[in-house]
């Protein structure tokens, strides 16, 4: 059973991650509202009375907002606005609905465990074992029930196109951020910190803030600046324009020397390893 | 160039008179075609931002459509017009074909094979209503870690299916059928004319993206299946790139046996192998082990989770998406076991 990461960026990232997956089947499992039909999901939705839920949920008939946060003091004044928002005629559209009804209550989904004093009709659910529920408003049966048959996650979910957070680390910044630079290398050109920090954001990039965006924005420049060291041969780091400028890697070799700099920089093994040729054996036409 | 096709109206009177001929040398048992006499089609995967240019070495002599004349070869032909999935053409010997479209384009950025995976054959077959009429299994483990290739375990089998089995022969070919990847299949059906003794049709596709085509009473049946195939191909690729736009839900692959999680990092840390990825491993959570790089075949930014038996991947927006079946084919090859596709639990190129 996994448990709960110690690290508040390892919680935050997985938080995320667990959040969407409550939403989406894979062969491994599925997740408690896809199971009732919200199969789709919007991340940071913008609702009719401009509450900014960070997530939405849909069935062919119901909505759900939620909340996603690893704080324990977590303030819930957007409780009552997420309450009495609906979808606006631009989110109606994206989702190929006329109009849609709510399921349940705003839900709180979060990594703390022991629930507090919450406004009295919020939903929540503890996304790490013992995975607690807390659910008095759900209005949709089938989700009720779900809810009340839930186990939790026996698998970890997809990266969803989350790689880290803010509140990462510089090693844990650090290690997504080489293949960033095997991405770039690979036909050459430059990457910028900003860049950089939205692609390890991924698809969840509006939800942080810009001030929160900028401290990884930080991170990433100070790790880009210090790997050129490793990379000489490779890149450039321009520290006036906050970019690292790589020339084309196109080749087996050069990619395996580019990638042992990457590993010296990252601090992980580097294995000398070999292939079987870049494509694969023609089969012959042996039947006429 | 001389008597060489320079339309695909020419080209495709070609086609129809060689294969009209191939039917007739089989009908009179005479003899086989030989290698030479047989249509070999190929598609590619495009991606590219602009329109496509002859590439060095081909001729454009119709519009979108390219000829590569090289003396001692027979001509390949190319059909460029639709604008992601291109169509080769030749009578010549299928490694030398394909050796000439790995040095035109499976070797550069922007093109790619069409990975036909096995699914998507059989669904070819069953669609058509054509017969089953072989296969062929073929597995070389690159994830192996004899560093000496001819330690590595390999083989190789084909099965050219009659009409009739013998029970014993059945259950071995069943159970061959149901334990390994089929790298290609061969499917046809029987003449529409009562009088003949050979096939209507007699084809085989490959896993790599190739079709074979040994007999064929109607060439409309095989052009219009050699576009559809190319089609098919597309929309599903398309509809994948759809619903990436939408949300970061991955595309999830499942091995029908374990992979070695060290030698599938060692291969793609370097950027090594048939994959064609060059990726760093940023994270491993309960045996599931996170990898960020890049598809060499398009340049483009890929997230891939791999578990021993499954794996999730999921492409930037706008991605391309031909890495789903890349990965596909090649992993049944590497493990010589089935691998599936699926999207939110339900099959793909299937």
């Amino acid at each position: 059973m996994p448990e709960n990461p110690g690290r508040m960026s390892e919680r935050r990232l997985s938080l995320w991650r667990r959040s969407i997956a409550l939403f989406d089947r894979t062969r491994q499992e599925e997740g408690v509202f896809h199971r009732v039909g919200y199969r789709d999901f919007i991340l940071e939705p913008i609702l009719d009375n401009d509450a900014k839920p960070d997530l939405l949920g849909t069935s062919e008939s119901r909505f759900v907002t939620c909340e996603l946060s690893v704080s324990p003091n977590k303030d819930f004044s957007w409780f009552d606005q997420y309450l009495q928002g609906g979808l606006t005629p631009y989110l109606k559209t994206l989702l190929g609905v006329v109009a849609l009804e709510s399921g349940a209550a705003p839900f709180f989904l979060t990594t703390e465990s022991g629930f507090r004093d919450f406004p009295a009709r919020m939903n929540a659910l503890l996304l790490y074992p013992p995975y607690e529920r807390r659910c008095p408003s759900v209005s949709d049966p089938a989700l009720r029930a779900a809810l009340d048959e839930w186990n939790g996650f026996a698998h970890p979910p997809p990266n969803y196109s989350l790689l880290a957070v803010p509140e990462s680390d510089l090693q844990e910044v650090k290690l997504p951020l080489g293949g960033m630079f095997k991405q770039r290398a690979s036909a050459g050109g430059s990457l910028s910190s900003r860049e950089a920090t939205r692609q390890l954001l991924g698809d969840m990039v509006d939800s942080f803030p810009p001030a929160s965006r900028r401290v990884l924005d930080a991170k990433v420049r100070s790790l880009m600046e210090q790997a050129a060291a490793y990379l000489k041969d490779f890149a450039r780091y321009d520290k006036k324009r906050r970019i690292l400028r790589f020339a084309g890697v196109d080749s087996a070799a050069g990619r395996r020397k580019f990638s042992r700099a990457v590993s010296e920089w990252a601090g992980t093994r580097f294995i000398e390893t070999w292939s079987d040729g870049e494509d694969r054996p023609v089969e012959e036409d042996d039947d006429v | 160039m001389a008597g060489i096709a320079r339309t695909r109206k020419d080209l495709f009177a070609q086609i129809s008179r060689r294969l009209e001929a191939n039917t007739a040398l089989l009908e009179r048992r005479s003899g086989e075609p030989s290698d030479r006499q047989l249509l070999k089609v190929f598609w590619i995967e495009v991606n590219q931002t602009r329109p496509p240019k002859a590439p060095s070495g081909w001729k454009e002599t119709d519009r979108r459509f390219f000829v590569r004349v090289k003396q001692g070869s027979l001509p390949v032909w190319l059909d460029a017009s639709d604008d992601r999935i291109w169509r080769a053409f030749s009578f010549g010997s299928k490694k030398r074909v394909d050796l000439t479209l790995k040095r035109s384009f499976f070797s550069r950025r922007g093109f790619d094979r069409v990975w036909l995976a096995e699914p998507f054959m059989e669904k070819l077959r069953r669609d058509r209503g054509y017969q089953d009429r072989g296969f062929r299994l073929f597995f070389q483990d690159a994830l192996a870690v004899a560093k000496n290739p001819s330690e590595r375990p390999r083989f190789s089998a084909k099965f050219w299916l009659g009409e009739e089995i013998p029970a014993q022969q059945e259950r071995f070919l069943n159970q061959a059928r149901e334990t390994f990847s089929k790298s290609s299949i061969r499917m046809g059906r029987e003449s529409h004319r009562p009088d003949s003794r050979v096939s209507g049709l007699l084809i085989e596709v490959y896993a790599a993206g190739s079709m074979t085509v040994t007999a064929s009473e109607d060439p409309e049946e095989v052009l219009g299946l050699a576009s559809e195939i190319g089609q098919s191909y597309r929309k599903d690729l398309t509809e994948m790139e759809t619903r990436r736009l939408r949300s970061p839900r991955p595309v999830e692959l499942n091995f029908g046996m374990p992979i070695d999680l060290e030698r599938f990092q060692n291969l793609v840390e370097a950027g090594q192998g048939q994959a064609r990825l060059w990726m760093q491993r940023y994270d491993v959570e309960d045996g599931l082990h996170r990898y960020t790089g890049v598809d060499l075949h398009t340049n483009e930014f890929l997230n891939l989770d791999v578990g021993s038996d499954y794996a999730y991947l999921v492409t930037q927006r706008h991605g391309c998406m031909n890495v789903a079946p890349r990965l596909m084919t090649i992993s049944a090859e590497r493990i010589s076991g089935k691998t599936s596709l699926f999207y939110e639990g339900v099959p793909l190129f299937a």
